[in-house]
């Protein structure tokens, strides 16, 4: 696992790609470059002359300063696709001949030579060109079985969770209405009749809320959703989301904290109140006799959102895997719910410029913040004619 | 279950599940309503013109005619209350059918209670509209009282200075009280037809009117948000004497 991504990093792979793409689109920069690179060989070659033939008064032999023209092959070899590097290669040897068979001071080198270093560069240049490509492709197949392993994996966890945690509800109510289908004609008495009534109404709806979730969560992941933004005062998106929790939290009290100069946010309703909704289902979740808090206040240039419970701090270590799909704190295990809560909001407040962490190193309790950008053009009363 | 004393008035179920159509006529009938039941949207607008029923209600998603255009067709001759099923998600579907002209809604999956309270409302506000009766000039939910003679609010007997937008926002939720009342409704009949599509208008009115009005502006108990929808205000019955 470890070693796979490693190797992402470091195989050309990433350049091939780019490559692959502009030796369609971007032909005219490719050859500016390759003509840059022969021009760079050249003056190398022409600086290693001097140096050779001037300074330490050794024979220059055209082989010397064909090493320079060699490398730029050997690099566009890597870096282009076989077209352009073989066309790299007839560059080099061309500029190689127009420099150096004039000047008096090398060796003239004969035809031979030539043909020589012209069929060394060409099988140089194929040898590495075809290397780096099957290197490439590699890194490329490498990425598409990762890609598989991590779709994979999801889809592993997708059914799991769907298999427990809809299933868990669905056996109830069945286990439940059925024992109801039973009790008919019989002398049970009214009180466990309605006992049993209570557990399936009760069970239907964690099972709406987890279907609901689910269906959510691969529509923010399928990247298909069409975001429908106005204007929304944060607090009446939270009350929505209380009247929504009203049977969960029973006559719970939650403190409710919100600054007056808290102003209107640019958001998706409906799909924004579900980070509150989330969010306090949280709290019932993991600390449901504990103490809630909720306030809303102006940070700079964004309003900030606080969600805080006195319960069971997160772990160190924890406060950012808690957002991914599907991950459970220990402390849950008991609980139900597909670890798809945190993760919904993330991707929630993602597509709308936000961010949302939890506070690290909390020693009193849970706190989860949300932020928002505060945009110019924000409406306010004042803004609104009566 | 002890059945209505009055006299039992008939619904119609236009709705293609049958699992639900079995529900709501085993709920219903023991709560003394009459029962008028199809699958089909045809069938229902032939039912509603031979049967006349008191009350109609009518699933969005039938297979044959949707919802909306049922609810377009039944209004030009008839007046019943009609009230829509719809699933979650499918917040423009209830606007639409509430501006063909349904009377409110109850969104899928529901519990019975949620749809007895709604089908109660239905038939208050129509005996109100049929019998024509003057609105009463004191309306009383809760700890609020709306005296629309004098145009005066009180919210635990003192009264509370409204600004003239938030006193129509009020008036107009008053009239329709406990009835879904859609964002479009309010802001055409409060800043014209030119600002239906201002929806942030509402939203800072109602912030103020529930800052003046609700104990926790956070936790609303009268001014209800429908998402996505409108506004409802809650009536609540004086429970402890007030």
């Amino acid at each position: 696992m470890n070693r796979i991504e490693e190797k992402k990093n470091t195989t050309p792979g990433k350049a091939g790609s780019i490559n692959e793409e502009s030796g369609k689109d971007f032909q005219p920069s490719v050859s500016i470059l390759s003509v840059l690179g022969v021009v760079f060989c050249t003056t190398v070659a022409a600086y290693l002359l001097e140096l050779l033939d001037q300074r330490l008064s050794i024979p220059v032999h055209s082989a010397n300063i064909v090493m320079p023209y060699l490398l730029g092959v050997v690099w566009s070899a890597l870096k282009f696709d076989r077209k352009m590097a073989i066309t790299s290669v007839v560059l080099n040897v061309i500029s190689f001949s127009i420099y150096y068979i004039r000047p008096i001071s090398v060796q003239q080198p004969d035809d031979f030579d030539y043909v020589l270093i012209f069929v060394v560069f060409l099988i140089v240049t194929i040898l590495i060109n075809e290397l780096a490509f099957t290197a490439r492709k590699q890194a490329e197949q490498l990425r598409e079985t990762q890609a598989q392993i991590d779709r994979e994996r999801m889809r592993n966890t997708l059914l799991r969770s769907v298999s427990h945690d809809l299933r868990s509800p669905l056996s109830t109510i069945m286990g439940a209405s059925s024992s109801l289908l039973d009790a008919t004609g019989r002398q049970v008495s009214m009180a466990d009749r309605k006992e049993l009534a209570q557990s399936i109404c009760r069970e239907s709806k964690r099972l709406e809320r987890q279907v609901g979730n689910l269906l959510e969560m691969t529509s923010l992941e399928s990247g298909g959703l069409v975001l429908n933004k106005e204007w929304y005062a944060l607090d009446e998106m939270l009350g929505n989301a209380l009247t929504s929790l009203e049977s969960s939290l029973c006559d719970k009290d939650i403190q409710i904290e919100i600054a007056d100069d808290v102003p209107l946010v640019f958001v998706d309703g409906v799909l924004f109140e579900k980070v509150f909704i989330n969010l306090i289902e949280n709290c019932l979740k993991y600390a449901p006799s504990e103490k809630y808090r909720v306030s809303i206040s102006r940070v700079g240039s964004t309003v900030e959102t606080e969600v805080f419970n006195t319960g069971k701090p997160i772990e160190v270590g924890e406060e950012k895997k808690i957002f991914d799909k599907f991950y459970r704190s220990d402390n849950s295990v008991k609980t139900d719910g597909a670890g798809l809560g945190l993760a919904i909001c993330y991707s929630i407040l993602h597509l709308h410029d936000g961010h949302i962490y939890a506070v690290p190193k909390l020693t009193n309790g849970v706190s989860m913040k949300f932020a928002l950008p505060i945009p110019k053009d924000v409406p306010t009363i004042e803004s609104i004619k009566e | 279950m002890p059945g209505e004393v009055a006299p039992q008035p008939t619904i119609l179920i236009v709705e293609d599940e049958p699992e639900i159509r079995r529900f709501l006529r085993i709920s219903l009938v023991n709560h003394g309503y009459t029962l008028l039941e199809t699958p089909k949207g045809e069938e229902g607008l032939t039912l509603l013109a031979e049967k006349k029923p008191a009350l109609v209600i009518l699933d969005l998603g039938l297979p044959d005619l949707d919802g909306v255009t049922f609810t377009r067709r039944a209004r030009e001759w008839s007046s019943v209350p009609i009230i829509v099923l719809s699933a979650r998600t499918h917040e423009q579907d209830k606007i639409d059918a509430l501006e063909a002209g349904a009377d409110d809604y109850v969104t899928k999956p529901f519990g019975i209670l949620e749809l007895l309270a709604r089908i109660k409302v239905a038939f208050r506000h129509s005996d109100k509209v049929a019998s024509s009766a003057a609105e009463e000039p004191v309306f009383t939910t809760g700890d609020i009282k709306v005296d629309l003679a004098k145009r005066t609010v009180y919210v635990k007997g003192e009264e509370v200075h409204c600004t003239p937008i938030e006193y129509q926002i009020l008036t107009m939720l008053v009239k329709n009280a406990d009835r879904v009342v859609t964002q479009q409704v309010l802001l055409r009949e409060i800043w014209g037809p030119g600002h239906a599509k201002q929806g942030h208008y509402l939203r800072v009115y109602v912030g103020t009117l529930r800052q003046k009005l609700e104990e926790q502006s956070a936790r609303p108990k009268y001014l209800i948000t429908e998402p996505g929808v409108g506004y409802r205000l809650r009536v609540i019955e004086e429970t402890n004497g007030g």
